[in-house]
């Protein structure tokens, strides 16, 4: 699963830290969620699109035929 | 409910500190009683527990004050994984040791108490090694 989280944290100036403070997740889940190798769970997607004023679907972008579900 | 949180976060930790102690205890009556090898060692564990715990809470703590949960979901999720790889490893090292012990290793007379706890510290060192590496990967 593909996500546009670093860009829109560059985009409201924000850190990784205030980014998962306000999550309320650690900043190593942040930088694992922005290298694309961990995806969240339904509620920190939605914590994390309502921060930048988003849907989920705009915030996380599904890849087609991926069927990538370990994490 | 943040006072219960706090109730629970503060009795964890009297548990944590007071079977330290119990620990500590058993560790000086064994070494007093002339068992000093394994008094000494279990000491040693206690103290360097002690220090472990000590530290990492006090690293949870300052990442709590700036708002951040070290608890996530990504924990969790590492913590299961984790857990499910260490006991496969584990489970088939052990299946092979006794396989092969069985038609070509000696047989030896083992102390069934030494046995249990090499076991117990092999599952938790793999337990820890298998966290670090998904702990790397995701």
């Amino acid at each position: 699963m593909r996500n546009r989280l670093r860009e829109m944290r560059e985009k409201y100036g924000l850190t990784q830290e205030e980014v998962a403070a306000h999550a309320g997740v650690s900043r190593q889940t942040i930088i694992s969620l922005e290298k694309g190798k961990y995806n969240p769970s339904i509620t920190l997607a939605y914590r994390l699109s309502k921060l930048f004023n988003m849907t989920i679907e705009e915030l996380f972008l599904l890849d087609e035929g991926s069927r990538e579900n370990d994490h | 409910m943040k006072g219960v949180e706090k109730m629970t976060t503060d009795s964890k930790k009297l548990v944590k500190y007071l079977s330290l102690v119990l620990l500590a205890g058993i560790a000086i009556w064994q070494i007093s009683s002339g068992n000093s090898s394994f008094g000494s060692g279990l000491l040693a564990g206690v103290i360097i527990t002690g220090i472990i715990t000590e530290i990492r809470q006090r690293r949870v703590a300052e990442m709590q004050k700036k708002g951040l949960n070290p608890y996530d979901e990504r924990a969790w999720s590492l913590a299961g994984l984790a857990a499910y790889g260490a006991v496969r490893i584990f489970a088939i090292s052990i299946a092979l040791i006794v396989l092969i012990g069985s038609i070509w290793g000696p047989e030896v007379q083992v102390d069934p108490y030494n046995l249990l706890g090499v076991c117990l510290c092999a599952l938790l060192g793999i337990y820890v090694a298998s966290y670090y590496y998904y702990n790397r990967k995701i």
